[in-house]
């Protein structure tokens, strides 16, 4: 089943991964700036680290026909240094002609503190300024809830962002209700431990319906799985559930999501002409 | 779409031998614990976990969501009055 992994860090991630899942029917991915393992010392590692999203990782993905995008932003952890992440965000729109850039993210909230939102809240003021969706992290374990809440409720304070235009990422049990009810979209991360395994991302799927949610293996350098999108797909599968709904989560939405950017051009097999849904 | 609700039985049939073996790894982690030196009454994350085999225990439906709440800090609706955004360079 052909499906797009809208979140992973393939950075972290070797070049036989891309053929893994190449073979297993992936046919685009979407990786989202994230934090290195490490504090960036300076504005120009973040000008690097941007290159290597649109440069490098798309060139090697192509190699196995996987379509590569991105989103730019300095991450939650790195942004408690406010003085950095404003010369971060001064820079993104250096790169935002690029052709594989769909918006801002993962921007959001690791430890809920007051740096850390109001560097969450000057990315959201340069999406809007670029009218680019964006790309939002929540928290982990027991701060996810608390930060959840948080970003909502900044997300609120501006009326004129869309909701659709907004994806809010490695939601669970506790937290995928609001978001949905509130009108963004949601994803859900297939982590081995800490976040939703592809049982309970059925479950959710399930209960929610395949509406506005999304799911993705977030891979990256911790434990983490590449091909955690087909083990839901499985999932899906041994329940018996149609098709078209697991389409629906694993290729529609993400495509409908991104097609809200104006560089999202995802090629189909077998199809000449580019398709935007 | 809504997707139609699986059968009961047939969940049961597919699920029962993990569901007795994740009940048994999880019966000899706190067996585990137990037999370690030392005492962990003092521990919050004992607490937690005492809860959540409560909620286990009790009725449908929403027990997943319940126990991601023990784990959880709670939200301060008033959370944005101590938050003062950091005053932009002029
Ligand atoms: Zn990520």
């Amino acid at each position: 089943m052909f499906y797009i992994d809208p979140h992973i860090h393939m950075i972290s991630r070797v070049t036989d991964d891309y053929e893994t899942l190449a073979r297993m029917g992936c046919l685009a991915v979407s990786e989202p700036a994230f934090w290195a393992g490490f504090d960036r010392g300076s504005v120009d590692g973040f000008r690097d680290y941007f290159r290597h999203l649109t440069e490098v990782e798309p060139r090697r993905a192509a190699q196995f026909g996987v379509q590569h995008y991105t989103w730019l932003c300095i991450n939650a952890k790195e942004a408690e240094n406010v003085e950095l992440s404003r010369e971060v965000i001064a820079a993104i729109p250096e790169f935002l002609d690029r052709p594989n850039v769909l918006g801002i993210g993962e921007i959001g909230l690791n430890k809920n503190t007051p740096n850390e939102a109001t560097v969450f809240l000057e990315h959201v003021e340069l999406a809007l300024r670029h009218d680019l969706p964006i790309l939002i992290h929540t928290p982990h374990l027991e701060d996810k809830y608390m930060g959840t809440r948080m970003i909502l409720d900044m997300l609120a304070d501006f009326p004129q962002l869309a909701p659709d235009r907004v994806l809010v990422d490695h939601v669970e049990e506790h937290t995928v209700r609001e978001v949905l009810e509130r009108g963004y979209w949601a994803g859900m991360t297939l982590y081995p431990v800490t976040k939703c395994t592809p049982k309970r991302a059925a479950d959710i799927i399930e209960m929610y319906g395949t509406e506005r949610l999304l799911v993705n293996s977030a891979g990256d350098w911790g434990p983490s799985k590449p091909t955690a999108v087909p083990d839901f797909i499985m999932e899906m599968r041994r329940r018996q559930h149609p098709f078209e709904a697991i389409q629906q989560v694993v290729l529609d939405n993400p495509m409908r999501f991104f097609g809200q950017s104006p560089n999202f051009k995802l090629q189909l097999p077998g199809q000449g002409a580019s398709v935007v849904r | 779409m809504q997707l139609t609700p699986r059968d009961a039985a047939a969940t049961l049939e597919r699920e029962f031998l993990h569901i007795r073996a994740r009940l048994l790894e999880l019966a000899a982690d706190l067996d585990r614990l137990d037999r370690g030196e030392g005492t962990l009454r003092d521990d919050a994350r004992m607490k937690q976990i005492a809860q959540a085999l409560q909620v286990l225990s009790q009725r449908g439906p929403g027990r997943a969501e319940r126990v991601q709440m023990i784990f959880s800090r709670a939200y301060d609706p008033q959370w944005k009055e101590q938050f003062r955004p950091v005053p932009k360079p002029r």
